[in-house]
């Protein structure tokens, strides 16, 4: 009996030495990429969180504060008009998104999945505007947005990012993988291509319009050279014009910039967590036999 | 009730032809089917009945008027999809009332067709389930039930039991010949299946290659094939065909070019010596027989518990045998086979039926 056991249990022993460490190897590295990914972050937390006494540049660099502190976030409020620009940014970005999703997935539909001449050649010129940069179509844009008389207002800051090609490449992908006889099945019922749209493709494509909004809440949100061309007006100006305000204002007070920062992300954040049960693969099963 | 005719029907993909001219009249509230091999053009020609799929040439006639140019949803048809086509979103109910709530029915209304739907098809335990939590024979009912409540002039099923297991498959077929029977509606029904073809159909067409080979009821079909692709196609296993030519020996023989001769007395009458035909012969009527000169060589032996079949050779041509007896022989034996020389079917060189109207 006894040898028997003996002779089993460093077999068991190796095997589970070799399995912990190829756990922690696995979670070294996934620790690692985890913290390149929240390291800038982090970073600007910390920061933020620094009190006017420490010198956020010395070397060696200390990543955890001395004193943490708050008092940089309401300072942030005391030097600008955050709540303004904060409801300007939200005001921006919703009504962006929403104009993204409808008129992407609008636009996608025929392309995706109605027959007419030039179809594929309207998708490649489409398709085709993404490889210009935006630093490219900014002046072109800036001055068809002053003789529309554009300039300064909210309709103007959010024209560029009402419908992108990106965004109408994304959308008929995902209608493109609906199978037809959905669709084939509400014709034959006599419903109307708008109604097929509405009520029968735009429920299965709940996750692509998402990640479409997640992208676009993001674009929106962070932009800052488009506002900053267009918009004078500081009434008008969105959350990225007025953190960079406040590193003018305060001769570069990285620890109010970084503030600024933070509470700026944070409904990015919020976006990304509502959306991202949509996620969630599975949205078509039931939908066909596969 | 709606009669259906086909007025030179044709599709063409590129330069493929899915459909060739097709002439085709449906009787009012006749059952029929469209069987053939994948790719031969059932399922074309059941879209473009439908209004789903282009006509590239030819008209389509419902009770005499020309719809071909009518969308699918003003020729009063209803179509059930072999993958089931429900929405995934919605639960069974929602998925029956779907259309008639987007084409501006009333409450009223669309609660007595699906309550009629539910009732017909016993569909009250999963009104309110998702598809994905119904499996795929409650699928299909409901399926069948969106169908039913547009109440259509036509039931158009594209291989609706495809995607079901063989038990669920013959429970469904019996259920939507009882469906027929209960609407007397004309229902047009796509199928690879010869036995649901068999089972279910007033009339079968028989497809190949986008043309009709033959159209007749299930037991013309089987009893008259008229050409060697139907005598194949439908029964299973496939009916033998054993080609050869005609000889005197005092009488008409057939000679195989393994030699081997096979009587044609009691023949269609119709050959002489010399002609190149082919005899068909059931497997399921042919038979051991000592008698017989008629040697087949047994590659394999399938039991299916009713049947036993034998596949194997007679010279270089494939021959199969089916008995109602259990196992008489081993793969790699030989046995004498024979069989009724009036249960003989004779085509010529083309594979066309000889004699078809002479035995009539």
């Amino acid at each position: 009996m006894k040898p028997r056991i003996t002779a089993f249990a460093p077999r068991r022993h190796r095997g589970s030495f070799a399995s912990i460490g190829h756990v922690l190897l696995r979670y070294a590295v996934l620790i690692a990429v985890a913290a390149v990914f929240i390291g800038p972050f982090a970073w600007l937390l910390s920061t933020a969180m620094k009190s006017g006494s420490e010198n956020i540049f010395q070397y060696p660099p200390q990543f955890l504060p001395e004193q943490p502190t708050l008092r940089n976030f309401g300072r942030v409020f005391q030097a600008l008009p955050f709540f303004s620009y904060f409801i300007n940014s939200v005001f921006v970005a919703v009504i962006a998104v929403s104009c993204n999703l409808v008129f992407c997935s609008l636009a996608a539909y025929p392309l995706a999945r109605m027959s007419f001449a030039g179809k594929n050649s309207i998708f490649l010129v489409l398709i085709s505007t993404m490889m210009l940069p935006f630093q490219l179509l900014m002046i072109p844009l800036y001055g068809i947005a002053v003789a529309l008389g554009l300039n300064n207002s909210f309709l103007g800051l959010m024209i560029p990012h009402a419908c992108t090609a990106f965004g109408i490449f994304l959308m008929r992908q995902a209608f493109l993988a609906i199978p037809q006889q959905l669709e084939e099945s509400a014709r034959i019922e006599g419903v109307n291509r708008f109604r097929i749209w509405r009520h029968v493709m735009l429920p299965l494509v709940k996750p692509a319009l998402a990640t479409l909004a997640v992208f676009t809440f993001v674009g929106v949100w962070g932009d800052f050279l488009w506002p900053l061309v267009i918009m004078d007006d500081q009434a008008g100006f969105t959350l990225p014009l007025g953190v960079n305000k406040l590193a003018g204002a305060f001769g570069k007070d990285w620890r109010l910039v970084a503030a600024g920062a933070i509470l700026s992300i944070i409904p990015t954040i919020a976006v990304f967590l509502f959306t991202q049960r949509f996620f969630v693969s599975g949205a078509l099963r039931g939908a066909v036999k596969g | 009730m709606t009669s259906i005719a086909l007025k030179g029907l044709k599709k063409k993909y590129g330069s493929k032809h899915a459909v060739r001219a097709t002439d085709l009249e449906i009787a009012s509230g006749e059952f029929i089917v469209f069987v053939g091999p994948s790719g031969c053009g059932k399922s074309t020609l059941l879209r473009m009945i439908s209004g789903l799929e282009e006509v590239t040439d030819g008209r389509i006639l419902f009770d005499q008027v020309d719809v071909t140019a009518r969308p699918a949803s003003k020729r009063g048809v209803a179509m059930v999809f072999q993958a089931y086509a429900l929405y995934p979103h919605m639960t069974a109910a929602q998925n029956l009332s779907f259309g008639l709530r987007m084409t501006g029915h009333s409450a009223e209304e669309i609660a007595r067709r699906v309550e009629r739907a539910v009732k017909i098809l016993r569909l009250d335990d999963y009104l309110n389930r998702k598809p994905a939590q119904l499996s795929g024979g409650q699928c299909q009912r409901v399926a069948i039930g969106r169908a039913l409540v547009q109440q259509p002039r036509v039931f158009l099923f594209d291989e609706p039991l495809s995607n079901l297991d063989a038990e669920l498959r013959g429970s469904m077929r019996v259920e939507i010949a009882a469906l027929h029977r209960e609407l007397d509606n004309t229902m047009v029904y796509v199928t690879h299946d010869q036995l649901e073809a068999m089972t279910l159909a007033d009339r079968i067409v028989v497809l190949n290659d986008g043309r009709i080979e033959q159209v007749g009821t299930p037991l013309e079909i089987y009893h008259e094939p008229k050409n060697i692709f139907v005598a194949e196609f439908m029964g299973a296993p496939r009916m033998n065909i054993l080609p050869g030519i005609v000889v005197e020996d005092g009488g008409l023989f057939l000679l195989l070019d393994s030699n081997q001769k096979i009587p044609l007395a009691g023949g269609p009458g119709a050959v002489d010596v010399g002609d190149r035909v082919s005899v068909g012969v059931r497997p399921e009527h042919v038979a051991s027989s000592r008698a017989s000169a008629l040697e087949m060589r047994v590659d394999f032996v399938e039991q299916t518990g009713a049947m036993t079949h034998y596949f194997g050779r007679i010279g270089g041509h494939e021959f199969r045998m089916a008995s109602s007896e259990e196992r008489q022989c081993r793969p790699g034996e030989r046995i004498c086979v024979g069989f009724a020389a009036e249960r003989l079917h004779y085509f010529d060189a083309q594979g066309q039926r000889i004699g078809a109207e002479a035995r009539r």
